[in-house]
Parts: structure tokens; C-alpha cells; sequence
């Protein structure tokens, strides 16, 4: 599988790693690397191998076969080393809640070994991040679920890692909280400069925050690029001016020889009626990823007169090409001798 | 963190546990609670009834509410979902060993010295036996510690609460076991390769050596979970300080009479380690490592893909290691009986228990491989009730020697003992051949690495 093309040298770098549990392979042979400070979203049905994948970045759990390197170190010579640079927060995380807020940032701090002349400047600074600054007095035990996962949170970032794995961060927050957490995601990278890999099921907050996505199916990597930003690309195709564009036509009344005008150019390579109506049609326009090009052919349809009413680039988020992927068939998995 | 500002710092995990453990409620409460039920007693009875009701206190406090709490001080971890994160953290494996031994009982020890206070204000206990007896306390949580992280590993997925009870009941069970000995001990001296030692001072050496053994094995279960690299040697070095500490007892164990026939002076205490770590390799496997892919990372230590022929030796199964220790044994105490061979039957004895050792392990093994938390030992240990308990029973009426083909007795012969043991051997180990294919069905092939 490929993997995304970046100029900076990685900083988690995985070579056929596999993973076995007894009867069930749970990772086969996956292999990519991971730019600093990117935010990579793990997505993948249930049981693809999003969490396995998640523990052994993490050094918790030692892998079958193949290497994992985060910052050089190898994960299975120095799971200790890697510990000390990572953050990882789990999906069924939990807290001590007869604890304040304040006492569980102090644990965390001092368990992962920040110097206690700056555990007071930790604890501020962690909670601040996570909006939890006037809420240190009070206990884990009496807080909202969104507060709670502000306060893993920030016990997950408190020794300021390099890597922070994050399993189903999102799961159970109402919309607000989610939001609140997409920002802080954002600002982990920017702010601080720490890499990312979250995994969840909410696509579309993914798509918010993430540089780069990652598909796992069956345990196996199926797609691992750098996101789009723009319009007229799917997420992972580079945007270079080049390629063909999915185009939606649309027509101010019923025209039925439009998608003859259409087929009949040069330039578009497929056309699709929508519906049955003959208002809408899609269509493949060679090279339309130049903005220019497909300026020539709205103009060459108004002049052919086309009613034109609407023009533009089919958007495809991160829920259709995941979508599409998961479509594909899959690969047999191959058997043991 | 480094060590210098752990110190400063003090264990971090302690400091939690006490945070958890401890509140301005409970440290008021406690005192009353005990001061009034010593008034009472002293009402009652005077100090005699006060030393009583103390030595209560500190059983219920000490053994009972602190050997359920060490035994939970991980089982608790992983149900609250907090495990991971201190796996994950900068504590050492002592660090982590004395900050959950001690931090899960501060509040028990902190009644526990108003019943001391108590004892030595009555009067009646002596220092000693006061020392003794906060001993047995420390030894039966810790050793509550070390059996409860050991049955996580073993039942990881399953339900925890059985785990824990049974922690608990070990580590009382380990607490009224090491008082009888002092019973039995403290009114005559003891005989330890021949060594003739006062018994309240042997039982006291004993539960202080009992209590280093067991805060070394926490320590080695520690640093595996903490992602340390594997090392044999606590275990190693166990094995051999039971195999020694037990063979003193050769004198008082009677081992001459037992066999009914005169060994050799040097053979004695090596028959007595064989059957001390051919038990100990029993209960490793019945504890021990059950996952084929953890096997298979094991044996693949010497190819090329892993480079790392050590990992045979550092990250071998528990069981592994005492069934090569028995078989250096065997060969050691072989070669002495060839010096005076008497008795004859010496050696077909030490090969045929090596073999029903060896299919125990493998029926073991074969009963637990990759059953995680389906089965625990429990598998293993009916099967040895019933091979070392009904099978002889019922064998008694069809031959009175016929015993000898299913355990190591006294007097066997070759084709009695050795060769039925051989043949059980190798089909104990051709069904963990089966189970390991059954294991590997459904995984692609792979070079672990």
C-alpha cells in the first residue's frame, strides 16, 4: 500500500506489522509512516484493527511480527522510551473519581515524569487547554460526560508527548463538546506542534480537523493519503491542477439533447444523466481539476445554448471515499501452511 | 522521570492511593470506632479482653479488608479502564510495587497502630510476637498482590471479581498456614541441613525471607507488564532457593523411611529439590504463559526474522524453565547413583516422574492453550485431582503396583513405570501438537519480529 508522500522526515514510521490473537489475525503486515505534526484519522468498520494498531503505536502491546519506529525508537527494543513520548488516550478510559480535577492533573503529571517544579505550570496549562481551568476543585466522580473527557484528555497530554493516540475521542459527546474537542485537536497540532492519530466513526469531524486519512479493513491498511482541501478533488488526491473532475450540470428546465451537447465534446470523458427529469447531469471533464478548463466549458455551453443554472464540482467528503472503499471486494486472506 | 526527582517527589503512586484512601471522615472515624470497642473491652474485661479484641482488630483491618484490597490493587486498575495509562507512565516496577503494597492499606495500617498501641498498652502480647505478627500481616497482602496480578494475566478478558476472591482466600489461606507452622515450631528447635535452629527464630527468618520472595515476584510481574525486558532470573533464582530451603528439611521430612530403603547420603536432598521444583513447574503451568501467539513469538527467538536466539532463554514460559531445571537435576542426581548405585530403582523413579511431569505440563497446555479466561486453570487442576487422586484410588483394587503407571512411586520398574510414562508423555504432547495446529488455522503466515 502506499503510502503518503511527505518532505519531512516521519515520525512514526510501521513496517509490516502483523498481529495476531489466538485464531484471529488482527493486523496483516501493515506498513506506512506518519509525518510530524499531521492528524491522521484511523477509520474503519468495527474490528478492522483500528485499536490494535492504536496499543501497539503505543507500546502496550508487544506485536507479532514487523517493526514500529516513533522518532527513531524501536517500539519493540524500547517500549519504555516510547511510552515517555507518547500519549495515548482509550476508548473505555477511566478516572479516579473521588480525586479533584486538580489531584488527577498532579497524578498524571508526576506519574509521567515532569520535573515538580513544573507540575503547578502543567496542571494550568493542561487544563486551560481542555476548558477546564474553573472546574479544578471539583471531583472526576461529579462531572459531565464531555467534562470527563476533557479531564482524560488533558491527563493525556499533560507531559506534552510528541504522538498523541486518541481511540474513539469523540464517542458519547453531544455536539458542543465534539466541537470543543475538534478544536483542541486542531490546536494540539498547531499550537504545539504534537502529531496525531485519532480514530472514530464520526467522519465528518475527522474530515474538520485531519491532515490525513487511513482506512483500515480486515487488519489490512487499504488507504493512507493526505487529505484534499479543495473542491474537485476526493480526499487524497494531490491538488495539482491536473486530472479529471466530476461536474454536476444543472438546468433551469428539462432538456433532453443536453447530455448529447455534452457526450459530443471532446473533453468529457463520461456523462450520466440524473434522474428523469433531464435537469441534472454529471459528467467527467478531462483535466477539470484546472479551474480554466472548466471555465471553457461553461462558456462553450451557454454559447450552445444550454440553460445553465448551476455548475459545479462534485464534493465527495471523507464518508463517500470511505464509503467507496469499503465497497471494493475483498482480498482473500491467505492461509497458514 | 529520574530517580532523583521521584525521590523528591515521592512515589506518585502511593501519594494517589493515599489521596484516594484517605479522608479527614475516615481519619476521625477509625479511632473512635476502635477507641470505643477497647473502652468497652477494658469495661468488660480489662486488659486481657483489650489484647484480645486488638489482635481482632488487626486480623479484620490487616488480613481480611487489606488482602482484599492489595488483591484488587490491579484487578481494579483494569476495570476502571486506569491500567493502560499507568502501564504508560514513568513508574518503575518498584516504584509501582511498594506504591500499591502500601498505598491500597494505608488506611488499614493507620487503625492497624491503634491496635498495636492498644496490645502494647494491655500489656500482655510480647514485642515479638507483636513484630510477628504485623509480618504475617505484610507478608499475606503482598502475597494477596502477587496471586491477584497473576490471575489478570491469566483470565485478562474474564470477570475480575472471581480473581480477587481468590486472591484473597490465597493469601489467608498462605497467612493460617505460615501460623500453624509457627504452632508447630516454636516449641522445639529445627533441624535445617543440620543446623539446629530455635523454631520461633526459623519461622520469623522464614516469613522474612517468604516476604522477599513475594515482593520480588510482584517486582518481576511488574516490570513485565510495564514493558521492561523479559529476564528469567527471579524465577530461576526462586526455583532454586525453594529447591534448597525445602531439601534442608530432609532429616524431618524422613525421606530414608519414606522410601523404605537406605539412599545415598548425597541423593537425598537432591530427590527432595526435584519434587520441590517438579510441584512449583506444576503450578507455573497451570498459572502460566497458555497464548500460542506468545509461544510462537517464543520459539521464533533463534530465526532470522527475530535475530534474538537470548529471547529461548529470557522470554521462556515459567514452565519451560522448571522443566529444564528438573532435567538438570536429573542428570546431576543420575550421575551421583552411579557412584553408589542403591537403590536400584533410583533412577527409574527421577526419569519416569521427569516424564509424567512433562505430560502434565503438556495436558495442561493442552487444556489451556488459548482458552484465556474461558478456562483459567481450573481445566488443569481437575485433571491433576483426578490423575493423582481417583486414578490411584481406583487402581488400588485392579493391581496394587498398577499406580505406578500413571505417578512416581516408590519401587518402580522400567516397563511398570518408565515406559508407560514415556508413552503418556508423548500423547500428552501429540495433543498439544493438534491444539497448536487448531491454533494456527486462520492466520496467514508471518516471521514474528
Amino acid at each position: 500500500m502506499p503510502t503518503a508522500a511527505s518532505v519531512a522526515p516521519p515520525l512514526i514510521e510501521v513496517a509490516n506489522l502483523t498481529q495476531d490473537y489466538p485464531g484471529l489475525r488482527a493486523l496483516d503486515a501493515v506498513s506506512f509512516s506518519i509525518a510530524p505534526g499531521t492528524v491522521t484519522a484511523l477509520v474503519g468498520p468495527n474490528g478492522a484493527g483500528k485499536t490494535t494498531l492504536l496499543r501497539c503505536l503505543a507500546a502496550l502491546d508487544l506485536p507479532f511480527a514487523g517493526r514500529i519506529r516513533v522518532a527513531g525508537l524501536d517500539a519493540t527494543e524500547r517500549p519504555r522510551a516510547v511510552h515517555r513520548m507518547t500519549g495515548f488516550l482509550q476508548d473505555f478510559f477511566g478516572l479516579y473519581d473521588s480525586l479533584t480535577v486538580e489531584a488527577g492533573l498532579w497524578y498524571a503529571a508526576a506519574a509521567r515524569g515532569v520535573p515538580r517544579s513544573a507540575i503547578p505550570e502543567r496542571i494550568a496549562w493542561a487544563a486551560a487547554a481542555v476548558g477546564l481551568s474553573e472546574r479544578l476543585s471539583h471531583r472526576a466522580g461529579t462531572l459531565s460526560r464531555g467534562m470527563r473527557q476533557r479531564l482524560a484528555t488533558a491527563q493525556t497530554i499533560i507531559h506534552r508527548p510528541r504522538v498523541v493516540l486518541l481511540d474513539e475521542p469523540a464517542s458519547g459527546l453531544d455536539p458542543e463538546n465534539r466541537a470543543d474537542l475538534a478544536g483542541l485537536l486542531r490546536r494540539l497540532r498547531t499550537d504545539y506542534g504534537m502529531t496525531l492519530v485519532v480514530s472514530s466513526h464520526i467522519l465528518s469531524e475527522l474530515e474538520d480537523y485531519s491532515t490525513h486519512v487511513m482506512i483500515l479493513r480486515d487488519g489490512r491498511l487499504i488507504r493512507h493519503d493526505a487529505l484534499g482541501d479543495e473542491a474537485g478533488g476526493e480526499p487524497g488526491v494531490a491538488n495539482d491542477r491536473t486530472g479529471p473532475a466530476r461536474l454536476l450540470v444543472s438546468l433551469s428546465h428539462p432538456t433532453p439533447d443536453a447530455a448529447a451537447v455534452l457526450a459530443a465534446r471532446d473533453d468529457i470523458a463520461d456523462v450520466t444523466p440524473l434522474g428523469e427529469d433531464d435537469r441534472r447531469v454529471f459528467v467527467t471533464l478531462v483535466d477539470g481539476a484546472d479551474p480554466a478548463r472548466r471555465t471553457d466549458l461553461l462558456a462553450a455551453l451557454v454559447a450552445a445554448g444550454v440553460p445553465v443554472c448551476g455548475f459545479d464540482v462534485e464534493r465527495r467528503n471523507l464518508q463517500d471515499v470511505y464509503l467507496d472503499h469499503l465497497r471494493e471486494p475483498r482480498e482473500p486472506a491467505g492461509e497458514a501452511p | 522521570m529520574t530517580r532523583f526527582a521521584t525521590a523528591r517527589l515521592g512515589n506518585p503512586e502511593f501519594r494517589r492511593n493515599l489521596m484516594v484512601e484517605i479522608s479527614p471522615q475516615r481519619l476521625l472515624g477509625m479511632p473512635v470506632v476502635l477507641g470505643l470497642l477497647f473502652l468497652a473491652g477494658a469495661e468488660a474485661g480489662g486488659a486481657e479482653t483489650v489484647d484480645v479484641i486488638a489482635h481482632g482488630a488487626l486480623v479484620v483491618l490487616l488480613l481480611l479488608w487489606g488482602t482484599r484490597l492489595t488483591a484488587g490493587a490491579v484487578a481494579d486498575e483494569i476495570q476502571a479502564g486506569t491500567w493502560d495509562a499507568q502501564r504508560m507512565s514513568g513508574l518503575s516496577p518498584w516504584a509501582m510495587t511498594w506504591g500499591k503494597l502500601f498505598g491500597v492499606t494505608a488506611f488499614m495500617w493507620y487503625g492497624a497502630a491503634f491496635a498495636v498501641a492498644a496490645i502494647w498498652i494491655a500489656g500482655i502480647t510480647g514485642m515479638v510476637e507483636l513484630l510477628d505478627l504485623l509480618l504475617t500481616g505484610v507478608v499475606a497482602q503482598a502475597g494477596a498482590l502477587l496471586f491477584g496480578l497473576l490471575l489478570q494475566r491469566v483470565r485478562r478478558t474474564g470477570g475480575k471479581r472471581l480473581g480477587v476472591a481468590l486472591a484473597q482466600i490465597f493469601a489467608i489461606g498462605l497467612a493460617v498456614w505460615l501460623t500453624t507452622q509457627e504452632s508447630l515450631w516454636e516449641a522445639r528447635p529445627v533441624e535445617w541441613w543440620s543446623l539446629t535452629v530455635d523454631g520461633r527464630d526459623f519461622i520469623l527468618l522464614s516469613k522474612a525471607l517468604a516476604l522477599g520472595w513475594v515482593l520480588a515476584g510482584i517486582h518481576a510481574l511488574m516490570r513485565e507488564e510495564l514493558r521492561y525486558r523479559a529476564q528469567p532470573w527471579t524465577w530461576l533464582a526462586f526455583l532454586a532457593f525453594c529447591a534448597v530451603y525445602v531439601a534442608g528439611f530432609g532429616d524431618e521430612l524422613l525421606v530414608v523411611s519414606l522410601f523404605g530403603t537406605m539412599l545415598a547420603v548425597d541423593a537425598v536432598p537432591l530427590v527432595i529439590m526435584i519434587g520441590t521444583v517438579a510441584g512449583l513447574t506444576l503450578v507455573a503451568a497451570l498459572l502460566g504463559m497458555h497464548n500460542s501467539v506468545e509461544m510462537r513469538r517464543w520459539l521464533a527467538g533463534p530465526t532470522r526474522a527475530r535475530s534474538r536466539p537470548g529471547a529461548l532463554l529470557t522470554e521462556a514460559p515459567a514452565w519451560g524453565l522448571g522443566l529444564a531445571v528438573t532435567l538438570l537435576l536429573g542428570l546431576v542426581l543420575t550421575v551421583i547413583w552411579l557412584r553408589v548405585p542403591e537403590p536400584s530403582w533410583l533412577p527409574v523413579l527421577i526419569w519416569s516422574g521427569g516424564l509424567f511431569l512433562l505430560r502434565d505440563v503438556g495436558v495442561i497446555l493442552a487444556l489451556n492453550l488459548d482458552s484465556g479466561a474461558r478456562r483459567g486453570p481450573w481445566a488443569g487442576l481437575i485433571y491433576l485431582w483426578a490423575l493423582y487422586i481417583l486414578v490411584p484410588v481406583a487402581l488400588v483394587n485392579v493391581s496394587p503396583g498398577a499406580s505406578a503407571a500413571v505417578m512416581p512411586t516408590v519401587a518402580p520398574t522400567v516397563f511398570g513405570a518408565l515406559i508407560p510414562a514415556l508413552g503418556q508423555a508423548a500423547l500428552a504432547w501429540l495433543l498439544v501438537a493438534w491444539r497448536w495446529r487448531v491454533a494456527k488455522r486462520g492466520l496467514s503466515t508471518a516471521k514474528p519480529g
